[in-house]
């Protein structure tokens, strides 16, 4: 037992969070609560952030983490507050499209799934995450920090100039007057 | 190197189980909960006099945008500890660039009112308790 | 030691000098009672010239491009000649919005630094040579016009455009780069001439990651062009947005579009030529026939410009079609007189505008040609460059357009280029008649004397005549905007 359990450790913790992933992520548009829907998404994020984790993206997990399940969620609940639920249980709405949507949706997956599957497969614990720098291996946060911080210095620049106009339109857009 | 996680993983599973193991508990050994009558919410014994909800201002969700942006901008800054003594005083600089632009912003915001929560809310105070 | 000398920025002193006046009138504008409407556009200008000049002498181009930046940005005559063409288009937006937004009580400043900010993204993007500095400095670009184009916050059009807008643009967005992850993920190159280089094996070993990577790739772009069939967002943005916005987005975010799709298509992907010259003639196709049959039964001036508009960039797509010396330089040719074209019509509508939305009927244009002759002409030249008639800059765009979609062997697509031209005519005649043959009720609206507005329907009329009759110097100008061909 421990044998089997060593041995596909990874592939079975990959497809669990997987599993965790997209079952939440199907909650999170289904569930009748909002509040649950809420935690539903924050359950994804944590799942996508382990199997980032899994992948030696350390550097994009912990980011994946702070930026998501830290901030966005919490905008998710602030909208869940400002919004008038009572009145939106009542009201079904997209009646018209869901078997569409349905449609569309499996249509993707078969596409997408027929792009990954023509792949040579891999195993769980492969991983093609950049570790190391000019041969030295030094972990993922410190090799992306480096990549980021010389080679991307100026999309990393213009991200600030990209972070400030965010601010100025939730400025200009959300002031009273 | 996932293996260095592995205390993680063993917390998660702590967590799962204790939560699993309180929620099985309660439901199985605690009485069930009273119902549609019991569960809506009163004021002091009466239904709801005031049914409708009260509008929250929008300075909250600014507030939380505000969050959410710098929050990314940490995001961005955290990584910088890691290559610091390497990249020397061209990365310092760099990263100050990064800063000082975020840095406009907040100037932009504060002087926008957008982190006034006091002034606004004081006025509602004394209205609330006066009107 | 960062992997590039960092004294490589100052090559970068155009973008740098305009992100601070950006800056300078974000703050200038959140002090005190902001800046007044005429303050902030002199501002504006101030800057947009200023880095205009230094893009004609920071950027010593010689006949061989330079990468910089650890090759994330490049200095070409491709990135000049769209620079200049960007940067004269948001000029005029700022000439265009002097009155019009202070008529409407929104503050000048921060729409003027969103402008400028939106602006120097534009610059980044057509100047970027990596696909991560293209998609950032598009963000920006985007961002910056989700904002003004919602910047009536009181109007409902507005906020509807700007939603819209914001919605289908983040959607196409993550499309793109969702594309642009596949294509890295088969060929391990962001860089445009290395992707290029690595994609002939990819192809092999990746097996489908190339074709759909590449596909979703063109499918955020070709939004962002407004292109059939993703060009839905159009009508519904362009009518609600306030005016100088709409022309903005009409001219500069078209242009610097246009100028990543054909970068990115004719550097990053020239193996997949065949491919993607079927998928280009088949949209380009679309796009002219169906822009064109929709402006057909418009009465609202805003939405008839912004179907006119999306059927020019089927005639642009053209060029890229072609994908010959001709075919790049007309596209650059064609783009630099639309943006003169495209800003004095708009100019034009904003000219009988009130209270912000008042006057876009195609009958408010009645007896104009009594009331004010001069604006009567200049409109009659916009309209006459729309339709592709001599003597005017259209024409001779649209000429070469087609001539070098029929050199490269795409003759039928040329000719529905030429059929859907001809049914141009009768919309946007049907303002002419108004204007000259039509008379003006009590209704009608006056126009607007505003001196920046008359200067610049003046510069876009002398602009369009130029360019029509004495295109050799400008088409030599464009010839400079060429890209090593596959």
């Amino acid at each position: 037992m421990i044998e089997l359990l060593t041995q596909h450790g990874e592939a079975i913790l990959f497809y669990a969070f997987a599993l965790a992933a997209v079952v939440s992520a199907v909650g999170v548009i289904s569930l009748r609560n909002p509040m649950y829907c809420a935690l539903s998404l924050l359950v994804t994020f944590l799942a996508v952030a382990a199997l980032f984790l899994m992948r030696h993206a350390e550097l994009l997990g912990m980011v994946q983490l702070f930026v998501y399940g830290g901030g966005i969620m919490v905008l998710f609940l602030f909208v869940i507050m400002l919004v008038n639920l009572h009145r939106l249980r009542e009201v079904r709405l997209f009646n018209e499209q869901v078997p569409i949507a349905l449609v569309l949706g499996v249509l993707l997956v078969a596409l997408f799934g027929w792009v990954f599957l023509s792949l040579p497969a891999s195993a769980p614990g492969d991983s093609t995450a950049l570790v190391s720098l000019d041969g030295e291996v030094v972990g993922n946060a410190k090799a992306v920090a480096w990549v980021l911080y010389t080679e991307y210095l100026l999309p990393f620049e213009i991200a600030s100039i990209f972070l400030l106009v965010a601010m100025i339109g939730a400025v200009v857009l959300g002031r009273r007057d | 190197m996932p293996e260095t996680y592995l205390p993680v993983l063993l917390a998660l599973a702590f967590a799962l189980i204790l939560g699993g193991v309180i929620l099985a508990a309660s439901g199985l050994i605690g009485r069930g909960s009273g119902g549609r009558v019991k569960l809506s919410p009163y004021e002091s014994g009466e239904p709801l006099l005031d049914p409708s909800r009260k509008r929250i201002s929008i300075l909250f969700f600014l507030i939380a945008i505000d969050f959410v942006i710098f929050d990314v901008e940490a995001a961005f800054l955290y990584p910088w500890v890691l290559v610091l003594r390497e990249g020397g005083w061209p990365l310092f600089w760099s990263v100050m660039v990064f800063v000082a632009l975020i840095l406009v912003g907040f100037v932009y915001i504060w002087r926008k009112g957008g982190l006034d929560l006091k002034k606004r809310f004081r006025t509602r105070w004394q209205e609330a308790s006066h009107g | 030691m960062p992997a590039f000398d960092l004294r490589e920025f100052l090559l970068l002193a155009p973008e740098i000098l305009l992100a601070i006046g950006g800056l300078a009138l974000l703050l200038a504008g959140s002090v005190g009672r902001g800046v007044p409407g005429r303050v902030a556009a002199s501002l504006s200008l101030f800057f947009l010239v200023a880095t205009a000049l230094l893009v004609l002498t920071v950027e010593e181009v010689g006949p061989e491009p330079r990468l910089i930046l650890g090759s994330s940005f490049v200095l070409d005559g491709f990135a000049r000649f769209f620079k200049l063409v960007i940067l004269a288009g948001t000029a005029l937006t700022v000439l265009i919005s002097v009155r019009f937004v202070d008529d409407g009580a929104y503050r000048a400043g921060e729409y003027h630094a969103l402008l400028l900010l939106a602006t120097t993204g534009m610059m980044f993007m057509v100047g970027g040579f990596n696909l991560v500095s293209i998609w950032i400095a598009l963000e920006l670009m985007a961002l910056s016009s989700y904002i003004l184009a919602g910047y009536f916050k009181r109007e409902t059009r507005s906020n509807e455009a700007a939603l819209k807008y914001f919605v289908l643009g983040a959607l196409s967005s993550a499309i793109l780069l969702y594309g642009a992850s596949l294509l890295y993920g088969a060929t391990g190159e962001l860089r445009l001439d290395l992707l290029a280089a690595a994609l002939p094996e990819a192809m092999v070993t990746g097996r489908l990651l190339v074709p759909t990577g590449w596909l979703m790739l063109s499918v955020g772009l070709l939004f962002k062009v407004a292109a059939v069939p993703f060009h839905v967002w159009t009508p519904d943005v362009y009518v609600g947005a306030p005016t100088p916005v709409t022309a903005y987005l009409a001219a500069a975010s078209k242009t610097a579009s246009f100028a990543i799709l054909v970068r990115i298509f004719v550097q990053g992907l020239p193996t997949l030529l065949p491919d993607w010259q079927i998928v280009i003639a088949a949209v380009a196709s679309v796009t002219m026939i169906w822009g064109n049959l929709a402006a057909l039964t418009q009465t609202n001036v805003k939405r008839m410009l912004a179907y006119s508009s999306i059927a020019h960039a089927g005639y642009v797509l053209l060029g890229l079609l072609a994908a010959s010396v001709i075919g790049l330089w007309s596209v650059a040719f064609y783009l630099l007189a639309y943006t003169f074209i495209t800003l004095g019509a708009f100019a034009m509508v904003v000219v009988l505008e009130r209270r912000e939305y008042a006057g876009e009927e195609v009958s408010d244009y009645a007896g104009l040609a009594r009331r004010a002759p001069w604006l009567a002409a200049a409109m009659l030249v916009f309209l006459l460059a729309l339709t592709g008639i001599p003597p005017t800059g259209g024409f001779v765009g649209k000429v070469y357009l087609f001539a070098a979609a029929v050199e490269a062997g795409w003759t039928w697509v040329a000719v529905i280029g030429v059929l859907t031209s001809a049914i141009s005519l009768y919309y946007y005649f049907s303002i002419a008649v108004q204007m000259y043959l039509k008379e003006s009720t009590r209704d009608t609206p006056e126009p607007l004397g505003s001196p920046a507005l008359t200067a610049a329907i003046a510069t876009c009329v002398v602009a369009t005549l130029v360019l029509g009759l004495f295109p050799g110097p400008f088409i030599e100008f464009a010839q400079a905007a060429g890209l090593p061909l596959p």
